[in-house]
């Protein structure tokens, strides 16, 4: 990615041996490979149905009619095109490499993981969105769009670093979107949760318009485990701190504080028909993504 | 406390390290950045709430441990203060004092019996394993138990111990016998006398023991009560009261005192007077008491009244004969009408002419062709003067009453046959007899009254080996004695009477046979008729003696319970009473004004309320460092890190390999 990509080619080739399927069905301008609840041209057959007046006589099954003698039409799904928004923390907190440096900023994670997904959905001619927010939606968003070109834009917005300092308002931001998002379609979040007030309520409205909600929870490994580095003063990113590290039973107590945070995020994202997904920086996004997308399926 | 090396105390600031150390590490922490800092902070929250106590414990005990360590480092000690109460195991002497004096009432007890629950007090107050020795310092001074470990024999021997004492003093004489019965002693020795230090029983500064001894002065009865007492009382034949004696008192008291004195015998009072005590504060009266020498009580008891603070000095027993009469049967080898020319006429003259103090001897002759069975009963002592030889039959009686514990003289002349004495009672006499040889020798060693006494013949005489002898210049046995059975029998080479030897014309004859008669006699020699509370009397072996207090005593050579004022009876053959002597009080035993607690050494006056010495608390200091250590090294390992931490951690943080699969969840109801 040091060409200003967030996604690697060899990120971007294993990514495309996976498919998105959303098992949703969403609505959208053109027909692709996603169902829709508007029945029509199809090769998929759903039911039959007795005919009535009015109904497109082309599309009466006569064989039916030669078994049965009576007159039904044979129902097809309508397969549409998909509208993804992705959401990507730019927090000062997401700017972290770790104490020992080496690996991606949790940022750097989070804008590849999103940019796996917009590559997946534009391959297969989905529309994509992106848009940034510390403590509310920053103005570059980009609306969904589904042309190949556009990919270069997400990847721009996507790589765009948090500003220092900057704090976080999930609620806020999340409320934005789902003022801006429309149409039901996939909303995938990437982001660290580190909100005080953690405001995943809203994700619930999300779920209620429709949308598909896919929460990537990014933490560092040196979050997760706190490898000791001998006594020191850790402050915080957005203010937090500072507190006075001595390894001991200090480490085990945070280590049964962070499991009660992804307990208690995990639960709300959950609580509020969100998807919630873990994804440290030390894993491999297509490995996440595959844990999430199912094989692209033989059609 | 205090410290052996006062430098090593700098090391205490070591102690400060701990807390420096950690004030140190806060200042220079390096700063680290952290997005969960937030759960950091409430993990530090927790921390604290959990640990708080345990760091701070943790702090303190390696802020004691060097504390402790450089503590002992200065070899700190403690000076503590041995008391005879404080629970140590300690070889304790206690010296009681039994005098007399200690008998006198101090409100409702005698201070003898408040020394004696002190001394029951200190032996009880001692730690198991102590050792306990008790010294009675009334005179002599006796050593009543020895050092023992076993406590309980002090206590009886305490308990059974006399309630009434007429003993002197002596104080010095019971404190070195103290000192002695510590040598040796395995614990720290202590010296506890119990006395009421009295003028009379002052000690010198020196006799009490130095270092290594505490020693503790307990004095009883802090003030002198007034005190009346019989000096002195003796009893004299009044030659113009005929039938009677006179018994002369001689009291003191205080000045201008009204006194009377009883004279008594068996609670029956016999006489009285009264005096008043002149400036001096000394007084005397006479008491005339009917007594006849046929009189079978022995003696009277003169007493004071009113009765003061101490009694035992406010009576007196007073003798009036000191014995039953000695019962001498002389049988006559050679008589004749003409007393100068019989065989006993010098020793039968003699014999009346004996003190009348002493028992009187009531003698009896026969011939020796008369000598029979039956004349021998109700003789003590049998005299065979130039006897030619008793007959076999009376040779057995002899022989049967001396073992019994009758006596036998037998003296030379030239109607002895010694061939027939070495055949009839050749077991019996110390000596076998020969022939009869002229030695014209003066009779060495010179007895009182016969230092110019010659011997001119005797018999050859050849003492056994456990016989006592006396000879004459040229080393001839002239008085040889022995003993057979219980009785004793003596030989005298020469003549009773002038025939061979100038003896009997000498005033020390009478001496001579009062001596040997008495020595005869069943009891031997008579005790003096009296003596002081305390002192021994000689008597022979076997001799049995009647206490005042009535308790039957058989003598090993000498009488030592001669503690109690009173008549002793020196019993005879059939228990009845041969001899009768009595036991007085010390006169000074009647000062009861306090003397001076001595000038004890420092140790001893340091000692006083216990003995002064280092216990050193180094090892101690280091134990109490290296349990401080051992518990913070359980703490710190063994400390509130609960094993569910760990699990949870693991949960919290997956796996690389696994963790996308296992953490991420559908939402409910998708597919």
């Amino acid at each position: 990615m040091g060409d200003g990509r967030p996604l690697d080619p060899e990120t971007a080739r294993r990514v495309a041996a996976l498919a998105l399927r959303v098992d949703q069905a969403v609505e959208g301008v053109l027909t692709g490979m996603h169902r829709s609840p508007h029945r029509g041209a199809s090769v998929v057959f759903v039911e039959h149905r007795e005919y009535r007046p009015g109904d497109d006589p082309r599309l009466l099954d006569w064989k039916a009619f030669a078994r049965t003698d009576r007159h039904v039409i044979k129902r097809f799904e309508q397969e549409t095109q998909l509208r993804a928004t992705l959401l990507i923390d730019r927090s000062a907190s997401m700017n972290w490499d770790g104490w020992s440096e080496r690996g991606p900023s949790k940022h750097a994670h989070a804008a590849e993981l999103l940019a796996a997904i917009a590559y997946l959905l534009i391959r297969q001619g989905d529309a994509v969105g992106v848009a940034g927010f510390d403590t509310a939606l920053h103005d570059d968003a980009l609306p969904p769009r589904s042309r190949p070109a556009h990919l270069d834009e997400v990847f721009g917005r996507l790589v765009r670093r948090p500003q220092p300092e900057a704090r976080t308002d999930l609620a806020r931001s999340l409320r934005e979107v789902t003022e801006r998002a429309g149409r039901r379609g996939l909303v995938a979040l990437a982001s660290d949760l580190l909100d005080p007030r953690h405001g995943l309520e809203t994700l619930a409205q999300l779920v209620a318009r429709g949308h598909r909600v896919l929460v990537f929870h990014v933490m560092h490994r040196d979050e997760l485990e706190l490898p000791d580095p001998g006594p020191a003063r850790i402050v915080g990113l957005e203010g937090e701190g500072p507190v006075d590290f001595d390894g001991g039973p200090l480490r085990d107590l945070y280590q049964q504080e962070l499991a009660a945070f992804l307990a208690d995020r995990q639960r709300r994202c959950t609580a509020a028909g969100a998807r919630y997904v873990l994804a440290p920086t030390d894993v491999p996004a297509a490995r996440t993504l595959a844990a999430v997308l199912g094989p692209r399926s033989r059609r | 406390m205090g410290f052996g090396s006062l430098l090593a105390l700098l090391g205490v600031a070591a102690a400060a390290l701990p807390v420096l150390i950690h004030l140190m590490r806060q200042r220079d922490l390096p700063r680290l950045t952290l997005p969960t800092v937030a759960l950091l902070e409430r993990a530090v929250t927790e921390s604290r709430r959990r640990f708080r106590v345990r760091d701070r414990f943790l702090l303190a005990l390696r802020v004691l441990a060097l504390a402790a360590f450089a503590l002992a480092a200065a070899r700190p000690f403690v000076v503590v203060r041995r008391s005879f109460d404080d629970g140590q195991r300690a070889s304790l002497a206690v010296v009681l004092d039994d005098s007399m004096s200690m008998t006198r009432r101090d409100g409702g007890t005698t201070l003898l019996e408040e020394a004696r629950q002190r001394a029951l007090r200190a032996v009880a107050d001692t730690a198991p394993g102590s050792e306990v020795a008790v010294v009675l310092a009334g005179r002599p001074p006796r050593l009543l138990v020895p050092r023992t470990r076993e406590r309980e024999l002090a206590t009886r021997a305490l308990r059974a111990l006399p309630d009434q004492s007429a003993r002197g003093t002596d104080l010095a004489g019971a404190i070195d016998l103290a000192k002695r019965a510590l040598a040796g002693a395995r614990h720290a020795r202590r010296l506890l006398v119990l006395s009421d230090f009295a003028a009379h029983a002052s000690i010198a500064d020196a006799q009490l023991p130095g270092h290594g001894v505490a020693v503790a002065l307990e004095r009883f009865g802090e003030t002198a009560p007034p005190n009346h007492a019989i000096v002195d009382a003796l009893a004299s034949i009044d030659p113009t009261r005929a039938g009677e004696v006179s018994v002369r008192v001689l009291v003191r008291g205080a000045p201008g005192e009204e006194l009377t004195v009883l004279a008594e015998r068996d609670g029956v009072e016999l006489a009285r007077a009264q005096t008043t005590l002149d400036d001096s504060a000394a007084g005397s009266v006479t008491l005339h008491v009917a007594f006849t020498a046929d009189s079978e009580v022995p003696g009277l008891v003169v007493r004071l009244t009113p009765e003061d603070a101490l009694p035992a000095d406010d009576r007196r027993p007073v003798l009036l004969r000191a014995g039953t009469a000695l019962r001498v049967l002389l049988v006559d080898g050679d008589p004749s009408p003409s007393r100068n020319e019989d065989e006993v006429g010098f020793l039968s003259r003699a014999l009346d002419a004996l003190p009348s103090e002493r028992a009187p001897v009531r003698q009896r002759t026969i011939d020796a062709d008369a000598l029979s069975l039956d004349e021998l009963d109700g003789a003590d002592v049998i005299v065979l003067a130039n006897v030619p030889a008793p007959s076999s039959a009376v040779a057995r009686a002899l022989a049967e009453r001396v073992r019994g514990g009758g006596g036998l003289w037998v003296s030379g002349g030239a109607k002895v046959v010694p061939r027939a004495y070495r055949a009839a009672l050749g077991d019996v006499l110390p000596a076998e007899l020969g022939a009869a040889i002229p030695v014209d020798a003066p009779v060495l060693p010179p007895r009182p009254g016969l230092g110019s006494a010659r011997v001119a013949r005797l018999l050859v005489l050849e003492p056994h080996l456990q016989a006592k002898v006396e000879r004459t210049a040229g080393d001839y046995p002239l008085d040889v004695r022995g003993t057979y059975g219980r009785g004793r029998v003596a030989l005298w080479a020469s003549t009773l009477d002038d025939d061979w030897t100038d003896v009997p014309y000498h005033p020390g004859f009478v001496a001579l046979l009062d001596e040997v008669l008495r020595d005869l006699g069943a009891g031997g020699q008579p005790p003096p008729a009296r003596t002081t509370a305390g002192s021994p009397v000689e008597l022979p072996t076997g001799t049995r003696v009647r206490l005042p207090n009535g308790t039957l005593v058989e003598i090993d050579g000498t009488l030592s319970e001669t503690g109690q004022a009173g008549f002793y009876a020196v019993l005879g053959e059939s228990d009845e009473p041969r001899f009768v002597f009595t036991v007085v009080p010390p006169a000074d035993e009647s000062e009861l004004l306090p003397g001076p607690l001595p000038a004890v050494s420092d140790a001893a006056r340091e000692s006083a309320g216990g003995e002064r010495s280092r216990r050193p608390l180094d090892r101690w200091w280091f134990l109490l460092g290296g349990l401080c250590l051992l518990l913070e090294s359980v703490l710190r390992q063994r400390g509130p890190r609960p094993g569910l931490a760990k699990g949870t951690a693991s949960a919290a943080a997956p796996a690389p390999a696994s963790h996308a699969g296992t953490s991420s969840t559908e939402p409910p109801g998708a597919t």
